[in-house]
């Protein structure tokens, strides 16, 4: 798209992104208590001290934050607009744990006494219980299908299609896009070391059980180009704790602190690497 | 203290001698002939180098003579264990008799001799004893008022005046969020080291006279001291009237966290006032790490920690319980085990939360935190929920063992379960 039809269309996104949402129609029996606080760009720092990062890491829009009540009883509705429907998919997957979804909630969701996790469009939803009162679980999935009634289902990109779905542990897989998404799953370096640079999604679920299982991460860079550069790049910037066992031009294998092994293969445009295996696989 | 120092910590991250038993004997020639199960019998035995981090002034605490009380205590790498399953009811609430016995039973392993008796080696009746709580997650993470009220009647069993007990932390607000009101437990001081004006941080160009002063500082400024701090080489943000953004950030900053410079100083509630301490911390995660002994004390005990978390991290764990307001007067910590949390902290997360019905106590912060390390990650294992366990998140602990703090190598802790 070009010239004014690009413009005016420009013009409606950012509308749209600085358009804040509304907090959710309380359901029978609730009011919304007070006025609803926004936290937008950094200052999200404000509400989840020491959290922040990995929505920014994503792309973080705003957050609402609204307070409803019921007599002495209290909730929560938490909303969070990413910048991306893959962006909010990220925080979900990192979030979610095992999804025990319940009836009521037509959204992709994980639900249990003191919380309510859900997904829709470029929205991630938290209704919290700090009561933990199994009773309000309903209330709370009203409150979650309020929230989310008017958000748009706009589905993510098929981003996770990359991982191999044979062997692949279930509720393990997470996307990637930058460090901070990467830390709790494997140390390769410091920093941006995929170099994802915040504009390339990486994909990761473990294989297999226990310590007879491994991790697999995906990063699909659109061009060799980079693919290439980010395989340089990891295998110079590699955490001093990994020691390359072998090396050739698009692939090293290496050993971890814990003895354990893996390795890093360049094909065509896309980074594999395969972490914490229990046996040190072929180079190729 | 002056603003020197030398370069903090970080010797390298070493292989645990358990993983080099585990990566077993065959080394050498195998290896390089480069084949998959000649490198299978390699052991990892590679140092890391030493990331450049910020200087702090850890030297100037180190040369302070210890006191009498200083930390390991009497009992380095010594982690009681007390398991009731009686101890919370069935919707999560905790049982005050169960914990209270709990607690009494989990000191009297720790020190081999009764609660009465235990009070003695740790206290006289003049002492001013402070009870360092964590209150963020109130009601679902945060320290239960039954644990804090059974270590109250073991103080005051031992003979300590009522007054002489203060509950604190960091944040007034939080404090009085989670239950520790003056109503609720009268005659006993109710203290937040500072206070955070949240409604003027959620609107900056609002009304700010809740933190600010007109003079332009804040106003739990002076309860701090000014001559006991952690210096550490970098600076939170900084006002600056030329950018809007920049400028907002830095009040914001001060609001929560009273200075922006490079010292974050001690409460004056611990320099001049406590004479003993007693931690009780939760037991939950922080990323890849924990946040339980040490870091309750590492980040609640001084202001301006913000500039901290991403150059020092855990080590600021480490390095401010060298200093003697906390070393010297730290003498017990029992982390809350009654609910803990595996993934999603430090903020409160429900759906990790999991009923645990037990309680930690041991003298030594930093054994206490291996063993709760541990057991986080080995529930997060069992949850399928992804762990790393690279010794870059444990490091800190054996820092501290390094500066004779406390005992983190897991072969040499005495971890007894009752």
């Amino acid at each position: 798209m070009a010239g004014p039809a690009r413009s005016r269309w420009g013009w409606l996104v950012l509308l749209l992104a600085v358009v804040p949402c509304a907090a959710a129609e309380a359901p029978a029996g609730w009011r919304l208590d007070g006025a609803p606080r926004r936290f937008v760009g950094r200052d999200l720092y404000g509400h989840i001290d020491g959290g922040a990062e990995l929505f920014h890491e994503f792309g973080f829009v705003d957050l609402l934050v609204s307070d409803y009540t019921r007599g002495d009883t209290a909730l929560t509705v938490e909303t969070y607009r990413m910048a991306a429907p893959e962006a909010a998919l990220g925080i979900y997957l990192a979030k979610c744990g095992r999804e025990k979804p319940r009836p009521g909630l037509a959204a992709r969701h994980t639900a249990n006494r003191w919380q309510v996790t859900a997904l829709r469009g470029d929205v991630f939803l938290l209704v919290n219980n700090p009561a933990g009162d199994e009773a309000l679980l309903p209330d709370m999935l009203a409150l979650a299908a309020a929230a989310l009634a008017d958000v748009a289902d706009a589905a993510p990109a098929p981003l996770l299609d990359a991982l191999p779905a044979a062997g692949r542990a279930p509720g393990t897989a997470r996307l990637l896009r930058g460090p901070i998404a990467l830390a709790p799953l494997f140390t390769l370096g410091a920093g941006d070391v995929l170099g994802l640079a915040g504009e390339i999604y990486a994909v990761a679920a473990r294989y297999g059980e226990g310590e007879a299982g491994h991790l697999r991460i995906v990063v699909p860079y659109g061009s060799r180009r980079r693919a290439r550069d980010a395989f340089r790049g990891l295998r110079r910037g590699l955490d001093p704790t990994l020691e390359v066992l072998a090396s050739g031009r698009r692939a090293f294998v290496f050993s971890d602190y814990r003895g354990r092994f893996g390795r890093a293969r360049l094909e065509g445009d896309t980074l594999t690497i395969l972490a914490d295996m229990a046996e040190p696989p072929d180079l190729d | 203290m002056t603003k020197r120092g030398y370069r903090s910590m970080v010797e390298g991250l070493e292989t645990s001698r358990r993983s080099f038993l585990k990566l077993g004997g065959a080394v050498g020639a195998a290896m390089l002939m480069g084949n998959p199960a000649a490198w299978a019998a390699k052991r990892v035995e590679k140092g890391a180098p030493k990331p450049a981090r910020p200087r702090t002034n850890i030297d100037e605490a180190l040369a302070v003579p210890r006191g009498p009380h200083a930390l390991p205590g009497p009992f380095p790498g010594r982690v009681t264990e007390v398991h009731d399953a009686a101890a919370l009811t069935g919707d999560g609430k905790p049982v005050a008799d169960a914990v209270r016995a709990m607690f009494e039973r989990g000191l009297a392993e720790l020190a081999g001799e009764t609660p009465a008796a235990a009070w003695r080696r740790f206290f006289t009746p003049d002492d001013v004893v402070g009870i360092k709580v964590n209150p963020v997650g109130a009601g679902l993470i945060s320290t239960r008022l039954e644990l804090v009220d059974a270590v109250v009647a073991w103080l005051e069993a031992g003979g300590l005046p009522r007054g002489n007990i203060v509950i604190w932390d960091r944040f007034d607000y939080m404090l009085f969020d989670a239950g520790f009101t003056p109503e609720r437990y009268p005659g006993i001081d109710c203290v937040g080291l500072q206070t955070m004006d949240e409604a003027a941080y959620m609107d900056p160009d609002g009304d700010q006279g809740g933190w600010l002063r007109a003079d332009g500082t804040h106003v739990s400024a002076g309860e701090f001291d000014p001559d006991a701090y952690y210096w550490a080489e970098v600076e939170g943000p900084q006002r600056d009237a030329a950018d809007p953004h920049k400028d907002v950030a830095a009040k914001q900053y001060l609001n929560q966290h009273v200075f922006n410079g490079e010292h974050s100083y001690f409460g004056k509630l611990l320099t001049r006032r406590l004479t003993k301490i007693v931690n009780l911390p939760v037991v939950k995660n922080t990323g890849n790490g924990i946040s339980v002994a040490t870091k309750n004390l590492g980040y609640g005990a001084v202001c301006n920690t913000g500039r901290l978390h991403q150059p020092l991290s855990f080590e600021v764990n480490t390095e401010v319980l060298a200093f003697p307001w906390v070393r010297d007067k730290l003498v017990l910590n029992v982390a809350d085990g009654l609910v803990a949390q595996y993934e999603g902290g430090p903020m409160p997360n429900a759906e990790f939360t999991w009923p645990l019905s037990k309680l930690f106590v041991a003298t030594d912060p930093f054994a206490l935190d291996r063993v709760c390390h541990d057991l986080l990650v080995a529930k997060r294992r069992e949850m399928g929920i992804a762990v790393n366990e690279h010794p870059i998140f444990t490091e800190y602990l054996r820092y501290g063992e390094r500066l004779e703090l406390g005992v983190a190598d897991p072969e040499r802790i005495d971890h007894r379960r009752v």
